[in-house]
This record gives C-alpha cells, sequence and structure tokens, in this order.
C-alpha cells in the first residue's frame, strides 16, 4: 500500500459518531438530488400525453360496431396471446366516452420498441376502426405535472444545498478527530497537496457511491416497471445513467473541496 | 548546522517577537535556549523548522537558506528535521502506530516503518510499551514517544520545545539523560525551556532569550 492509500485508509479510519452520521445524511441528500435529476428528464411532462388521457406504449383500438360479439371475444384472445402485449382490456361500447361506439381494446405494450409492431398489427385486424397511440417511452404511466416539475426542481436544488452543508460540518467532525495527524503532518515535511488529496478524494468517494447508488436504482426501476424488459428508452435511459453518475462525482469533488477547506484552519497548524 | 543572522519578526498587529537575532549551531552541537514564557522560544524554533517562514533576516539550516527554499525544497528540510512540539499531544492509537504513522505517510514502506519504529522505540526506552495506547501513557512517557516520533526518521537536527515542561525533577532528569544520550550519537539538538536545565544533560552551549533578543550566558 502506498503513502496515500495509507492515509486515506486512515483518514477514513478516523470517523467517528458525529462525523459518520452527518457523512451519511449528505451522502443521502445526495442521492435523493441525483435521484430528482434522474426523474426530471426521465418522467414525461404531463402534458405530453394526449388529450384523452392515452398514457406511455397505451395503444387503444377502437372497435366498428359492426363486429359480433364473438368476432370481440375472438379478437380479445389473440391479442392477448401475443407476446408483445403487456396487458389488454376491452371496454363496452356504453363505456367508451368518444362517439365510436363499437367498444375499445386497450393494450399496454411490453416495451415502447413494441409499439410500432403492435400498431401496425392492429391496424391491419379485421373489424378495427380506428387505433391511438400514446407517447413511446417514459416510465410506466407515471408522469410530471408542471407542479410537480417546479417541486422536483425545487428539492433537487434543496437536496444539492443539505448535501453541501451536511458534508462540510461531516467534514470538519471528520477532520477535528484528524487534527493531531495532521498537524504532525505538516511538522513532518508532508505536501500540503497529499493532506487535502485524501480530503478531496473522500468527497469524491461519497458521490461516486450515490452516483452508483442511482445508477443501480434506474436499471432496478426500469426493470421493474414492465417484467423482465426494459421499458425506458435505451438511449434516453444510458444519457441520463451517466449523466447522473457524472453529475455524482462532481458534486463529491464539490463536497470534498468543501472538506478540505476547513485545512485552512488553524487548529490544524504546525506549531501550537 | 544552523547559521542565524539578522533575524526580526513581527507579528500582524506590528509587535516586535524577534530582534536582530544571531545564532549559531554546529553540527553534533547540544544548544539550549533558555528563556521565560512569551520569549519567543516556539516562533524561533519554527523559524529554524522551516515551520515558519521568515519576515527578515538570513536563516540557514544544513547550508540552505530557509527564506529562499521553494515549497518542495522546504518540505524536503522538513523532512530532515525531527521536531517535538510544546506540549505535544500523541495520536489517539498505540505508541508503535503512531510511528507508523509518521514513516508511513512520509513514503517509507510497511517492512521500512517498522523496523525505524522499533529502532527508536528502542533508543527511547518505550519498546516494551509499543502495544500500549498512547493516550494511556504518563507524562515522562509522552515525551519520549515524542522524541521517538522526532528522531525515527534519522533527522539531521532535532528540535525540541518543552521537553521538560509539566515533569516533575526525577522526570526531568530521566529525559536529560535520554537527551545526553541522543547527543552522544552525534545528533545536532536545539532545545527550548523555560528551565531549569536537567544536571543529567549538560548542554554544549546555552543561549538566553529574553525580549525577543539571543545573548550566549
Amino acid at each position: 500500500m502506498n503513502a496515500f492509500l495509507y492515509l486515506e485508509r486512515e483518514l477514513l479510519g478516523a470517523i467517528r459518531v458525529r462525523s459518520a452520521v452527518l457523512l451519511s445524511f449528505a451522502f443521502l441528500s445526495l442521492f435523493l438530488f441525483l435521484a430528482s435529476f434522474a426523474s426530471l428528464f426521465l418522467l414525461p411532462p404531463a402534458s405530453t400525453l394526449q388529450p384523452s388521457g392515452i398514457a406511455s406504449n397505451e395503444i387503444r383500438a377502437y372497435v366498428s360496431p359492426r363486429l359480433t360479439p364473438a368476432a370481440v371475444n375472438s379478437a380479445f384472445v389473440r391479442l392477448q396471446e401475443r407476446a408483445d402485449v403487456l396487458s389488454v382490456q376491452f371496454s363496452l361500447p356504453e363505456q367508451v366516452t368518444s362517439d365510436r361506439t363499437g367498444g375499445r381494446f386497450t393494450l399496454l405494450a411490453r416495451s415502447s420498441t413494441a409499439v410500432a409492431g403492435l400498431t401496425a398489427a392492429l391496424k391491419a385486424m379485421e373489424g378495427i376502426a380506428s387505433v391511438e397511440v400514446g407517447p413511446v417511452g417514459g416510465v410506466g404511466r407515471i408522469a410530471l405535472s408542471e407542479g410537480g416539475r417546479i417541486g422536483l426542481l425545487c428539492g433537487l436544488v434543496a437536496c444539492a444545498l443539505l448535501a453541501l452543508v451536511l458534508a462540510r460540518e461531516g467534514f470538519r467532525a471528520l477532520l477535528y478527530a484528524f487534527r493531531h495527524e495532521i498537524r504532525l503532518m505538516r511538522q513532518s515535511g508532508v505536501s500540503e497537496g497529499r493532506i487535502l488529496a485524501a480530503v478531496e478524494v473522500a468527497g469524491l468517494l461519497v458521490g461516486l457511491l450515490a452516483g452508483a447508488l442511482v445508477v443501480v436504482g434506474l436499471v432496478l426501476y426500469s426493470m421493474a416497471a414492465s417484467g423482465a424488459e426494459p421499458v425506458l428508452d435505451v438511449t434516453r435511459l444510458t444519457g441520463v445513467v451517466v449523466a447522473s453518475f457524472l453529475l455524482g462525482v462532481l458534486m463529491g469533488g464539490l463536497l470534498g473541496l468543501l472538506g478540505a477547506a476547513h485545512l485552512a484552519s488553524s487548529r490544524f497548524s504546525p506549531i501550537p | 548546522m544552523i547559521q542565524v543572522s539578522e533575524l526580526h519578526f513581527s507579528t500582524e498587529d506590528g509587535i516586535k517577537v524577534l530582534e536582530d537575532i544571531h545564532l549559531h549551531v554546529d553540527r553534533g552541537e547540544y544548544v539550549v535556549l533558555l528563556g521565560p514564557a512569551s520569549a519567543g522560544k516556539t516562533l524561533l524554533l519554527g523559524l529554524l523548522g522551516a515551520l515558519v517562514p521568515p519576515q527578515r533576516g538570513q536563516i540557514l539550516v544544513h547550508g540552505r537558506n530557509v527564506a529562499r527554499l521553494g515549497r518542495g525544497r522546504t518540505l524536503e528540510l522538513r523532512r530532515r528535521i525531527g521536531f517535538l512540539p510544546q506540549g505535544f499531544v500523541p495520536l489517539p492509537r498505540t505508541v508503535f502506530d503512531n510511528l507508523l504513522f509518521k514513516l508511513r505517510v512520509l513514503g517509507n514502506d510497511r517492512d521500512d516503518a517498522e523496523e525505524k519504529a522499533l529502532l527508536a522505540l528502542e533508543t527511547v526506552g518505550l519498546i516494551r510499551e509499543r502495544a500500549t495506547y498512547a493516550e494511556d501513557l504518563p507524562p515522562v512517557e509522552r515525551v519520549r514517544l515524542g522524541l521517538a516520533l522526532a528522531l525515527c526518521d534519522s533527522p539531521l537536527l532535532l528540535l525540541l520545545d518543552e521537553p521538560f515542561d509539566g515533569l516533575d525533577p526525577d522526570e526531568q532528569e530521566s529525559v536529560g539523560s535520554l537527551l545526553a544520550k541522543i547527543h552522544d550519537r552525534r545528533s545536532t539538538l536545539v532545545v527550548a525551556t523555560r528551565g531549569p536545565i536537567p544536571r543529567s544533560a549538560p548542554p554544549d552551549r546555552v543561549f538566553s532569550l529574553i525580549d525577543g533578543r539571543v545573548a550566549l550566558s
């Protein structure tokens, strides 16, 4: 183990109850900040939903009034058996509020990539009068209203500020516990850069862990949203995952710098 | 080893702490700076140890002008100087780990660090206490640990600030004997103290530091 890794291990080993609690809450705030950031980019705005309220990956197929109940039943079974269909429902004509009076199939595609094929298949089916498609991509049926988006933005800013304040106090407590070691290092000729880098790396670790946790959370959520297959647009998801992780690292670096700023305090002076 | 000339130092408020200091210490010499509290002894040791940047005057340590050293050279010089601060507080770990910490952060690998640490503990007579938690040591053994930390990486010069502070006369004599033993190995020692100087460690020369000025006693 080289001198820097040794120093890093010793610094992290100086974490006591107070600094552990503060840094854990800083980590949690940072995680919430990154999760809010990812949600802002992944959840579609409510305005992108069609006026009829069709959700993401949802397809509505209006049935001709001339279709017999047996034919409707047969079509229902055929749709239900398709691999690209997650769920299918039939609404009776009197349950459908539009002027089309033949009833309606409401389907949820298994993934965003399956929507186009399923729509084409529905249009080709006999007795289907028209087809409406919801927005492709997005997380299931969750959408963000304008108010929700503003709330999320405020939460994002609050979490970022909270993470900075908590990390600053956490590092203050940690460096206080490590003050004799810092004094000894300064007396012995260890460079300021090395001491500062050790604190900076500790901050980066907080950011890296928060970023990694958000990445894992996003992947698990995309899997859970539609069973075994991801429901999110892969390109968009990848972009948000990478951006969240990099933002986590950047914020971690900022937390580390805030911590390292304490080193200028006279309590770490080599001469008491 | 040390050549100080026309050294002046003032606080930010303009109070003169050191005035026209001239000092010369030869290699292998044991010198005591004797002076009352707040006479500037700690500051002078800080200046000699390149821990405080000088304002006016010249300080040559081991042939290097401290005022003109770059950052890297200053750190290099500090590594060659063993420093025992006043009221030394050990690190909250075992005696052995105190030494290991200093040696490891200075770049020694584990084996070298362990070897040097054991040698230093043997020199100061703390080898049997190596596994003791340093904060549990009595005051005299804390001073011994501070000395072990100062000399563990083979320094050219030892600067010791009030090593007899807070010790009873017997303990002062015991630390004095240790200093004499270290001096016998041709180490250069500069000790700052309010006094008295233990009889077991008669220095080569004693300088008095009063009102910011140095005089040979």
